[in-house]
């Protein structure tokens, strides 16, 4: 304990600001482009979170911060230096790469002082080092193994202490926990957003899995084609999705659509009409909504407890699977209104082929305009 | 009709089946294994086994170009071991080797390395680095010999162009040298540098990133990470290389032949070119140069045997190794 205390001091007096601001980044591959333009800013001592499907580019960014990759266009910068033309070297970054990247031919000590015997600091120092750096991470009876001589964990926490070891500036995870198990993958993610919360680096952290962006981010960044759809408080994401990508994106199962109709407002209140079936809204819309999302989670089966709560009438609906999460289960539905899923009431029965109804509150309730923009 | 009957395949077949009907699974698939290698076996034992074997007992003996061989013991042994000659040819044999060894690990590396990159000519450049393996070592040779002749040689022209003095490359030691180690180092460095990018290829991209990250330049990571995990293929190359250098013969004979009196053979006897003098140029050695053959097989099981030893400290097998 004391030892950690001692490295994170240290950490302390050597921090510097460290924020970073991408400004109309650009980045092509010959004719693709990969990034349009981005702007983000990442401000010092934050976790972020670039989330998105394969392919949107979310590598990509985290490889531009880092100077593995050219920036075609626009300006990268780090605690106010632009960085664009700095080697990767001198960018302060350090990296956590999802292949671990450890050096195979050399020990875990190997390993962890390869970058202060590149800084060429003092032998007795990149003792000292190693050895905080092996306490804090519950390395230390590891220091003389080989990294094939590691399980998956063990190897990723050898690669995010040599990646601290340095004191870096910024701390870049690229998909760190993919080559993982499931229940290694809770747990490392836990000690991340322990050692972040102790060590206070900028960390930009690149994931597919929207459960590791949600538990760990300060701010999650939802990308689509290079582009970003919202960038927010993991909560906000959830629960105010920026548009209907992200609303779909974010949360499993997936929210469930409705297209609107009809839509009239009067008198503070807005009538909808969707499938035939009319839902009352006690707020004014700006816009005529195209569309309406609702969580799983909060559908139910049936007209609902009174005539005041929203329901959707779903014509020849048939329980297509029924997945059960052990807390709770979902309920897969199809029917001529689309496909939607709900939370099945503890003890119900299947629900028999035919008409049936989806109910849920009105406060629950996203507007989407023909955009697929949020509205309310 | 009856004896094509017995010969006939289906009845040959119906024999291996039944052969094979009553064994395990593991026992089927070890039979059918070493008929594969019944040919491979077969020939091994015709043309290295006969042929080692029959060298073993001409090492004892005293055989000329006539008349049987006579029993001697060990009369060619203590010869071997007195004459002079073969103590010079091992000299130069490990003279060459020594200047030669390194001579095409660093130039394959070199070219290895270049082979990464992307640029202008690069099939071109390709095609030179792996020339001199599909041309007829003879004609390289003697392509050299003409360069380096000493009236009539581009090198000597060049020398004097630049207000040298022409040298006897074939009339001293250190020409003579000189000559055989380039050209073993020209004639063997095309599979090596095959051998040492296809090595390259296989060190993840990852690792050169993450070095990078680490604060290693390009020459560090070229030493930290390229050198070390490309000792096996490295030392491959060294072993391959070793052993094929320390049984020299075509260079050193088409460079140095022993029918031209003008130059001293004692440059360039190697001690393949020892035992073909011996055995094949003078006339009652065969038993002689018999025992010369095992000294250069000992010789090279020393060689081979110090290398192997070094490869357990020097050497990183891949991940999982």
């Amino acid at each position: 304990m004391e030892e950690e205390t001692h490295l994170l001091n240290r950490q302390e007096e050597k921090r510097i600001m460290a924020d970073i601001h991408l400004e109309h980044v650009q980045k092509s591959f010959g004719a693709v482009t990969v990034i349009p333009a981005l702007d983000l800013e990442i401000p010092d001592g934050s976790f972020t979170v670039l989330l998105g499907p394969s392919g949107c580019g979310k590598s990509t960014i985290l490889r531009m911060i880092a100077g593995l990759e050219a920036v075609t266009d626009g300006e990268i910068r780090i605690d106010d230096r632009v960085v664009n033309d700095v080697s990767p070297a001198e960018r302060g970054c350090a990296m956590v790469f999802q292949s671990y990247a450890l050096y195979p031919h050399k020990t875990v000590r190997g390993n962890l002082s390869y970058p202060l015997n590149m800084a060429k600091l003092p032998k007795s120092e990149i003792a000292d080092r190693v050895t905080e750096v092996a306490g804090f991470l519950e390395l230390t009876d590891l220091l003389d193994r080989y990294p094939r001589q590691l399980s998956g964990g063990q190897r990723q926490r050898v690669a995010m202490g040599r990646a601290m070891i340095r004191k870096p500036e910024v701390l870049l995870y690229d998909e760190p926990l993919s080559n993982l198990d499931l229940e290694l993958r809770v747990r490392l993610r836990l000690e991340i957003a322990e050692m972040q919360r102790k060590l206070k680096t900028t960390a930009v952290y690149v994931t597919h899995d929207q459960t590791e962006a949600m538990t760990l981010a300060d701010t999650v960044v939802v990308l689509r084609s290079g582009r970003i759809e919202q960038a927010g408080r993991p909560h906000d994401l959830y629960h105010r999705p920026a548009n209907i990508f992200v609303a779909g994106f974010i949360g499993t199962p997936k929210m469930n659509f409705f297209k609107v109709e009809k839509a009239e407002s009067k008198g503070g209140k807005t009538t909808l009409t969707i499938g035939g079936s009319k839902i009352v809204l006690s707020k004014k819309l700006e816009r005529d909504p195209a569309q309406i999302g609702v969580r799983p989670e909060y559908c139910a089966l049936g007209k609902g407890a009174d005539s005041a709560t929203p329901h959707v009438k779903l014509n020849d609906a048939r329980l297509v699977i029924q997945e059960n999460l052990g807390d709770r289960s979902f309920g897969f539905m199809s029917s001529r209104q689309g496909e939607v899923t709900y939370l099945i009431a503890e003890g119900a029965e299947p629900p028999a082929e035919g008409d049936q109804a989806l109910s849920f509150p009105a406060d629950r309730v996203l507007c989407f305009d023909g955009d697929g923009n949020l509205i309310a | 009709m009856n004896q094509v009957g017995r010969k006939n395949p289906a009845g040959v077949l119906t024999g291996v089946r039944r052969v094979f009907a009553r064994r395990t699974l593991a026992q089927r698939e070890a039979i059918a294994g070493y008929l594969l290698l019944l040919p491979f076996l077969g020939g091994l034992a015709v043309f290295r086994f006969y042929g080692f074997f029959y060298n073993v007992w001409l090492s004892f003996m005293d055989a000329g170009a006539f008349g049987a061989p006579k029993f001697t013991g060990l009369d060619n042994y203590r010869k071997l071991i007195s004459d002079s000659q073969v103590w010079l040819s091992l000299g130069n044999t490990l003279k060459f080797a020594a200047i030669a060894v390194p001579g095409v690990v660093v130039v394959s590396l070199l070219l290895a390395v270049l082979m990464q990159y992307r640029f202008r000519g690069e099939s071109v450049f390709r095609a030179i680095v792996f020339l001199p393996a599909v041309c007829l070592p003879t004609a390289l040779i003697l392509v050299f010999a003409w360069m380096f002749q000493t009236q009539y040689g581009v090198v000597n022209a060049a020398i004097q162009a630049i207000g040298g003095d022409p040298v006897s490359w074939l009339g001293s030691s250190a020409g003579v040298t000189t000559v055989v180690s380039l050209l073993v180092i020209y004639l063997s460095f095309s599979v090596p540098t095959i051998i040492l990018y296809a090595g390259m290829q296989d060190i993840s991209p990852d690792l050169y990133e993450a070095a990078t990250l680490d604060g290693a330049g390009p020459i560090n990571r070229f030493f930290t990470i390229t050198l070390p995990l490309l000792s096996p293929s490295l030392f491959f190359v060294i072993i391959t290389t070793a052993i094929g250098t320390l049984k020299l013969f075509d260079v050193v004979y088409v460079l140095v032949p022993p029918i031209d009196q003008s130059v001293s053979l004692n440059y360039a006897f190697t001690l393949v070119y020892y035992y073909f003098y011996v055995g094949f140029v003078t006339i009652g050695g065969r038993g002689y140069a018999a025992a010369i053959s095992l000294f250069l097989l000992l010789i090279i099981m020393v060689v081979s045997g110090i290398l192997l030893r070094m490869q357990r400290r020097l050497v990183h097998y891949g991940e999982d190794g």
